[in-house]
């Protein structure tokens, strides 16, 4: 039997920029982003994850931001300020 | 080495229909009910009724990859559609790619969402789409299978998968199929689609992310006064995510109601406006912690109400149903409008 696979999509392929990894993420020191997908408590949640990993290290360094609205994606601009300026990211997934 | 699944032709070797079906739910192609194997002769008679429909698709979320109208049609297949049926199937993908529907947002959702779609025009006669008795329900193989067609292409290319990125907490039945027609041959006002500024004689498909049908029975009440109040009760129920993401929502209102509420003078404007203050949720019916929560999320206290629509126009009137007391309210997930796509077909 042969079968149109209906999982198959062709890959956008304007815009995608293809970048490496050049090392892992120091969780220790990186620059880190904490996001708050604007869910009601995830900000609070999210305070108390920073306050913990002040406890081993900098936080200085470790910053809040969210999204405009839980409802919708991540705008381009957040996503490109996070790529452009941490190594690392912990965002708040759930209610 | 290249994954085969990602070939858009798979030579499956010797298969039966059970055995394609036990493959298909190994694969996660599957809603859970037995599919139609989409061989390649099956997706060509598809594809062939939207000969000369060649506008590019978007990336559909969340796998952010591009529909092709031969794996829409695999699943149209899968789905049990017949070919003439496709095009309202292609038309209802490229509402939920219009970027106002908001699909990544309710796919990411908790919230029960799906994907609603609302036929107008003669389509809806050419295809055998219920529009009457018991259209949101069983019996009908237009119904079941457009819907279910578009469910497994947002699974399946789009990669909403259940539990995955279909984060619904509950889900809901209308997950598997959500199609109904609008009720134009009894409706006492213009149809929906001629009313968003189509032609009577085009064939349109409306989608918006909705909860299924919420009933309204009202046996008692005699005039459209009573009618409308009774349907605004309805619509003002405090856990409804419009309640602070106010949008567009439908009210389906069945043909006897409708008689009604045209023998007592009322127009689809007169009806949205009263619907839309008379629906308001009064503050004290609201919890104390979630009125703190709306006000956080900016949500506006009008009038001392919570209001579900930010515009009379937001409600979405249409006729659907047949004979009975009985309307139907049709959440909406909110942060979304209603899209409209006209069937590529001549």
């Amino acid at each position: 039997m042969r079968i149109v696979n209906p999982s198959f999509g062709r890959q956008p392929d304007a815009g995608i920029k293809s970048t490496s990894v050049k090392r892992p993420t120091d969780w220790l020191n990186d620059p880190v982003a904490i996001i708050s997908n604007s869910k009601p408590n995830a900000m609070e949640l999210l305070q108390g994850v920073r306050k913990l990993m002040g406890e081993f290290r900098s936080i200085d360094n470790v910053d809040y931001m969210d999204k405009p609205s839980a409802a919708h994606p991540a705008p381009p601009e957040l996503v490109d300020r996070v790529i452009n300026n941490y190594r690392g990211a912990i965002v708040a997934l759930a209610d | 080495m290249s994954d085969p699944l990602n070939d858009e032709i798979l030579d499956l070797g010797d298969m039966d229909f059970d055995a394609f079906n036990d493959y298909a739910i190994a694969q996660g192609w599957s809603d859970g009910m037995p599919m139609v194997p989409p061989t390649e002769a099956k997706v060509a008679a598809c594809v062939a009724t939207c000969h000369g429909d060649n506008s590019p698709f978007p990336p559909m979320s969340p796998r952010l990859v591009l529909p092709t109208l031969d794996t829409i049609a695999a699943n149209a297949v899968m789905a049990g559609c017949k070919p003439e049926y496709f095009p309202a199937v292609v038309a209802a993908v490229r509402a939920i790619l219009n970027p106002d529907y908001n699909l990544h947002g309710t796919l990411a959702t908790t919230h029960p969402c799906a994907p609603m779609i609302m036929v107008n025009g003669p389509a809806r006669m050419t295809m055998e789409i219920n529009c009457g008795s018991n259209c949101f329900g069983q019996g009908w193989r237009a119904n079941a299978s457009i819907g279910r067609a578009l469910m497994l292409t947002m699974m399946n290319v789009g990669g909403g998968k259940p539990g995955d990125m279909d984060r619904s907490t509950q889900g809901s039945p209308a997950k598997y199929s959500f199609c109904f027609g609008e009720n134009e041959e009894e409706s006492p006002w213009d149809p929906y689609h001629v009313r968003r500024g189509f032609k009577a004689e085009d064939s349109v498909v409306t989608l918006l992310p909705a909860e299924p049908p919420h009933n309204v029975n009202d046996h008692g009440s005699t005039t459209g006064e009573g009618l409308l109040q009774t349907i605004a009760g309805s619509i003002s129920q405090t856990g409804a995510n419009t309640i602070y993401g106010s949008a567009p929502f439908v009210v389906a209102i069945g043909p006897e109601h409708a008689a009604t509420m045209k023998r007592d003078g009322w127009t689809v404007p007169a009806i949205q406006e009263k619907l839309h203050h008379d629906s308001a949720t009064p503050v004290e019916r609201v919890s104390k912690d979630n009125q703190k929560n709306y006000e956080e999320r900016g949500q506006v206290i009008q009038n001392g109400r919570y209001y579900h629509s930010r515009t009379p126009e937001d409600i979405q009137i249409v006729v659907a149903g047949g004979p009975g007391k009985h309307s139907a309210v049709i959440p909406t997930f909110g942060f979304t409008e209603a899209c409209s796509e006209r069937l590529p077909i001549r």
